[in-house]
C-alpha cells in the first residue's frame, strides 16, 4: 500500500460537491418522508407513518383529473414541439440562411423572456380569438415554450451527425428523404426522444401560463398551488413526490438514450 | 468472383467546370478526359481542389459553370441518386445502426432488387473483399481496414460505371494503406470501372494510377502517366510536388549557352534547344540522376561540392551537398561495396548529363513553396 499525501484541495472539492448536491436536492429529502406520514398537517420530521395521503390523492376525483387533464397537455405539447423543433433544426443547420444567426436568437427567445409575459401576450391572444380555457390552447402555449430545449436538444445532436453518411446513402441510390430516414434520422433518434421527454416534463409542470389560460378546469400544478393557498394538507407531498420519482425515471431514461446516440455516431 | 468485360467502365468528361463559394474558386476551368476503364488520380494539396471536383461528379455540389459527361451525355442537373457512380468516403461512412450484410444490401433494395439476388450479390461483393465470413457484424466491431474493405464491396455491389474515391486510405496506418493499395489495383483489374481516385500522397498516386492529374488552386496543372510526371514534370510545381528534386536557376546568354549560376556553369546546348526557352528559368533534377564517377561525355556538366550531411534511407544513402555558390543540393547512392560512404565535409566532383534536366516553366500555383 502507498499511501496518498493528504491533498487539500481535493478534499475541499469533494466537500463543496457534496454541499452542492445536497442544496439542489434537499427539497426531496423534505418532501418524500412528510408524504408517508399520517398527520393531516404538513410537518418535519413526520411521525406516524403510512399512505394515507396517498389514498386520499388517488381517491379524489379532483386530483385524478387535475392529473389526466396535465397528462394530456403535456402529451400535446411534447408531439408539437418536438415535430416543430426538429423540424427547425434541420432548416437551420442544413440551409445556407444568411439570417441564421437571428433566427437561432428567436427561437431561443422563449427561455429568457419571463413566463409571466409570455403569459399574458398569450391570455390576450387567447381570448381575442375565444380559444381561452381549453386545453389544446393550453397545450400549443405550452409547446411554445418547450420549443426551444427540443431546438437546442436536437440540434446538439445534428451537429455529431456527419454529413457523409446521407451523401454516400444518396449516391447508393437514395432520394433526399430515404436518404435522411435511412442514414440520419436513426442517430437523431436518441436526441429527439430525449427533447421530447424533456418538453413534456416542461409542460407538465408549468404554472403561470395555465393559471393565465384556464379558468374551468385546473391542471396537476394549479391543483397544487390551489390546494397550498387554502390548507397546505399533506396530499400535496404525496403528489410532489409521485412526480419526483415520475420525472427521475422519466430524465433518466432520456439521459441514458442521449448519451448513447453520442456513443455511437462516434464509433 | 464477380465476372465483367472490360466494357463496364464510363468515360467521364470535365468540360470547363467552375465551382465558386463567394470569392473563393474551388475550381475554375477544371478540365479533364478520362477513358473507360482508366484509373486516374487527383493528386495536389490540400484545398486544390480535389474534393470538389468528385462532389461535381457525385453530383453533391452544382457547378457554377460549364458540363460534366458520363459516356458522352451531360449528367447537369440529375440528383446523386441517379447518377449511378459509386463512391468510398475517407471515413467509410458505414451506417452503424446496419450490420455489414445490410449496409452492402442498401443500394439493391433501393434498386428493388429480388431477395435471393440481394443475397448472391452481397455475397459475391463481400467474398471479393475477403470479408464473406462478416456479413453479421457491426460496423464498430470491425477494424479500419474491414471498414474500408465493407465500404468498397459496397460502392461496387449495384455495378457502378465510375466509382470515386476520397482519400480511401487517408485514415489507414501505413502498412495497411499499402496492402490496400495492392487490393483496389487489384479489385480495378477484375472489375474494369473507371476509377477517379483523390489523394494527398504522392507515393500512393504514383503506385495506382494509369494517369495522375497533379491539381493546383482549382485546375489541374499536369496529367500524364506516373512515370512521365516523375521523368518530365512541366512546371517548377509539379517537379517539387512529386518525389524530392533539385531546383537550379539557369540564365540563357545566348540560344545555345545557358548559365547554371547555383553551380557556376555556362553550357553550350546542342539538342533540344527549344525546351529552353519560353520563360523558362529553373530546371529540375532528381537526387538520384547527380553522381559522382565522371565519365566524360559532352553532355554531362560537372561542378565541385563538400559534404554537408548525410541521411541513411536503407539501400540508399541521400546526401545534402553544398556548392561553391553556397546553395544546398540533394544527391542520392545506391549503397554497395565499391560505393564507399562520403563523409562530412569531404570534397567531390558531382555529375549529370543535360539530358535528365527538365527546363520548368514558372507557375504560379506553388505559393508559399521554394
Ligand atoms: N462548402 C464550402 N464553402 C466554402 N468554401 C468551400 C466549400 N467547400 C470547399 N471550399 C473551398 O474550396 C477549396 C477547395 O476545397 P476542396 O475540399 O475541394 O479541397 P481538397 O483539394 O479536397 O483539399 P483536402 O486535401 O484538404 O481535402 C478550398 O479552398 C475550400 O476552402
Ligand atoms: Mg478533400
Amino acid at each position: 500500500m502507498n499511501k496518498k499525501p493528504f491533498n487539500l484541495s481535493k478534499f475541499l472539492l469533494i466537500g463543496y460537491f457534496i454541499v452542492i448536491i445536497l442544496y439542489l436536492t434537499f427539497p426531496i429529502f423534505i418532501v418524500i418522508p412528510i408524504s408517508f406520514s399520517n398527520n393531516p398537517f404538513l410537518r418535519f420530521p413526520p411521525s406516524n407513518l403510512g399512505v394515507l395521503w396517498y389514498e386520499t390523492y388517488f381517491g379524489d376525483s379532483g386530483w385524478v383529473e387535475a392529473t389526466l387533464l396535465s397528462l394530456k397537455v403535456g402529451l400535446i405539447a411534447c408531439v408539437v414541439s418536438t415535430v416543430v423543433g426538429t423540424l427547425a433544426v434541420l432548416v437551420l443547420e442544413r440551409q445556407w440562411l444568411r439570417s441564421k444567426t437571428l433566427l437561432t436568437y428567436f427561437i431561443t427567445s422563449p427561455i429568457i423572456v419571463p413566463h409571466i409575459f409570455i403569459s399574458l401576450g398569450m391570455f390576450i391572444f387567447a381570448i381575442r380569438l375565444g380559444i381561452d380555457d381549453n386545453a389544446i390552447t393550453l397545450a400549443f402555449a405550452h409547446a411554445t415554450i418547450a420549443f426551444p430545449f427540443v431546438f437546442l436538444i436536437v440540434g446538439a445532436s445534428h451537429r455529431q451527425l456527419d454529413p457523409t453518411y446521407e451523401r454516400a446513402a444518396r449516391v447508393l441510390g437514395a432520394g433526399p428523404v430515404r436518404a435522411f430516414f435511412s442514414a440520419a434520422f436513426p442517430s437523431l433518434l436518441p436526441g429527439i426522444v430525449a427533447a421530447a421527454v424533456f418538453s413534456f416534463f416542461v409542460s407538465f409542470d408549468e404554472l403561470i401560463i395555465a393559471e393565465f389560460m384556464m379558468s374551468g378546469q385546473q391542471t396537476l400544478p394549479m391543483r397544487i398551488w390551489a390546494d397550498l393557498k387554502l390548507e397546505m394538507r399533506p396530499t400535496i407531498a404525496a403528489v410532489s413526490s409521485i412526480l419526483i420519482v415520475a420525472s427521475i425515471i422519466g430524465m433518466g431514461a432520456a439521459e441514458i438514450l442521449r448519451r448513447r446516440s453520442v456513443n455511437i455516431s462516434n464509433s | 468472383m464477380i465476372e465483367r468485360d472490360v466494357e463496364f467502365g464510363a468515360s467521364v468528361t470535365f468540360d470547363g467546370v467552375s465551382k465558386t463559394y463567394g470569392a473563393v474558386k474551388a475550381l475554375s476551368d477544371f478540365n479533364l478526359s478520362i477513358q473507360p476503364g482508366e484509373f486516374v488520380t487527383l493528386l495536389g494539396p490540400s484545398g486544390s481542389g480535389k474534393t470538389t471536383a468528385l462532389n461535381v461528379l457525385a453530383g453533391f455540389v452544382e457547378e457554377t459553370k460549364g458540363d460534366v459527361r458520363v459516356n458522352k451525355k451531360s449528367i447537369l442537373g440529375l440528383p446523386p441518386e441517379r447518377r449511378n457512380i459509386g463512391m468510398v468516403f475517407q471515413n467509410y461512412s458505414l451506417f452503424p445502426h446496419m450490420n455489414v450484410f445490410e449496409n452492402v444490401a442498401f443500394p439493391l433494395r433501393l434498386r428493388k432488387m429480388a431477395q435471393a439476388e440481394i443475397k448472391k450479390k452481397v455475397g459475391e461483393s463481400l467474398a471479393m473483399v475477403q470479408l464473406a465470413e462478416f456479413g453479421d457484424r457491426m460496423p464498430n466491431e470491425l477494424s479500419g481496414g474491414q471498414r474500408q474493405r465493407v465500404a468498397f464491396a459496397r460502392a461496387i455491389v449495384f455495378e457502378p460505371s465510375v466509382l470515386l474515391m476520397d482519400e480511401p486510405l487517408g485514415a489507414l496506418d501505413l502498412k495497411l494503406r499499402e496492402a490496400m493499395q495492392l487490393e483496389i489495383k487489384r479489385y480495378h483489374k477484375q472489375l474494369g470501372c473507371t476509377i477517379l481516385f483523390v489523394t494527398h500522397d504522392q507515393g500512393e498516386a504514383l503506385a495506382l494510377s494509369d494517369r495522375i492529374a497533379v491539381m493546383g488552386e482549382g485546375q489541374i496543372v499536369q496529367i500524364d502517366t506516373p512515370d512521365r510526371i516523375y521523368d518530365e514534370p512541366n512546371s517548377k510545381y509539379v517537379a517539387d510536388f512529386i518525389g524530392t528534386t533539385n531546383l537550379l536557376d539557369f540564365e540563357r546568354l545566348s540560344p545555345s549557352l545557358v548559365r547554371f549560376s547555383d553551380i557556376g556553369v555556362d553550357f553550350q546546348l546542342t539538342e533540344n534547344k527549344e525546351n529552353w526557352g519560353q520563360g523558362r528559368n529553373s530546371i529540375s533534377l532528381r537526387p538520384e540522376k547527380l553522381h559522382r564517377d565522371i565519365s566524360s561525355n559532352d553532355q554531362m556538366i560537372t561542378f565541385d561540392v563538400t559534404i554537408e550531411e548525410y541521411l541513411f534511407l536503407g539501400n540508399i544513402i541521400q546526401y545534402s551537398v553544398r556548392t561553391k555558390s553556397g546553395k544546398t543540393l540533394l544527391f542520392q547512392e545506391h549503397r554497395g561495396p565499391s560505393v564507399p560512404i562520403l563523409n562530412r565535409g569531404e570534397a567531390l566532383k558531382l555529375a549529370f548529363s543535360i539530358t535528365d534536366a527538365r527546363p520548368l516553366e514558372e507557375t504560379t500555383h506553388g505559393i508559399g513553396r521554394a
